[in-house]
């Protein structure tokens, strides 16, 4: 064996696992009790244009990612050319949601440093969205299938590793 | 992502939502300060737009408003 079988291939490439702090929801959540949830910094973009960053709640529960449709005028997009649309149920109700592909991007937990890693995906634009709590619902489709994503119980963090897909940025 | 049975010790991130409710908030993500608050979210997105550290969180939900189970 030679001393570089040791060594796995893929080592350079390697990027260092990303973990985020849980963070206090905005709701006071069930009988008083406080709600940390796994929010992450992500944003969206769509050509020259993009979001503000937004938080984004990890749900390992939803399909797809959501998101709501005021996002779409900072993205100069026009939701009446969508690509596809249907029902979800979502925060106790039922919400329609027109699909549309653009990039997402989730940026570091270090808030001082500029690095991000990008894809894209087909993603929902919901009309009347759930009106508290967040803009953007990170599902299967659209951040699960781009991420190795652990979200702890005790430990109160996500914890994101980039070895899947191309997510770069 | 490698395997481990270690907890990973992190403190979460508190923000007091105190006499923000029925609001659009955007977070100093560094430190959980509200630091934009406005009930037209297009407001907090475009005014949260190139500023660093901030990130807009959502609208602060009323007391009496149902807890959202997602």
């Amino acid at each position: 064996m030679s001393p570089s079988s040791t060594t796995p291939v893929s080592a350079e490439h390697e990027r260092p696992t990303w973990l985020y702090p849980y963070r206090q929801d905005a709701q006071l959540g069930w009988r008083g009790e406080m709600v940390l949830r796994p929010l992450l910094p992500v944003s969206l973009v769509n050509g020259d244009r993009g979001t503000s960053r937004l938080a984004g709640l990890v749900a390992s529960g939803a399909d797809l990612t959501l998101v709501s449709d005021v996002l779409a005028e900072q993205l100069g997009i026009g939701l009446e050319d969508y690509e596809g649309e249907g029902d979800h149920l979502a925060a106790g109700g039922v919400v329609r949601a027109r699909y549309k592909t653009i990039d997402l991007r989730l940026h570091s937990p270090d808030a001082e440093q500029d690095e991000y890693r990008e894809w894209r995906s087909k993603i929902g634009f919901v009309e009347n969205c759930w009106y508290s709590n967040g803009l953007v619902v990170l599902g299967n489709v659209g951040f699960f299938d781009q991420f190795e994503v652990a979200i702890g119980g005790p430990s109160q963090a996500v914890a994101i590793a980039h070895d899947r897909g191309d997510a770069a940025g | 992502m490698e395997a481990s049975m270690e907890p990973i010790h992190t403190e979460p991130i508190r923000t007091d939502f105190t006499g923000y409710e029925g609001q659009y908030v955007a977070l100093d993500w560094r430190t959980g300060e509200i630091v934009l608050a406005d009930a037209d979210p297009h407001v907090v997105l475009r005014e949260a737009k190139d500023r660093d550290h901030v990130v807009v969180q959502g609208r602060v939900p009323y007391p009496d408003e149902p807890t959202r189970i997602y």
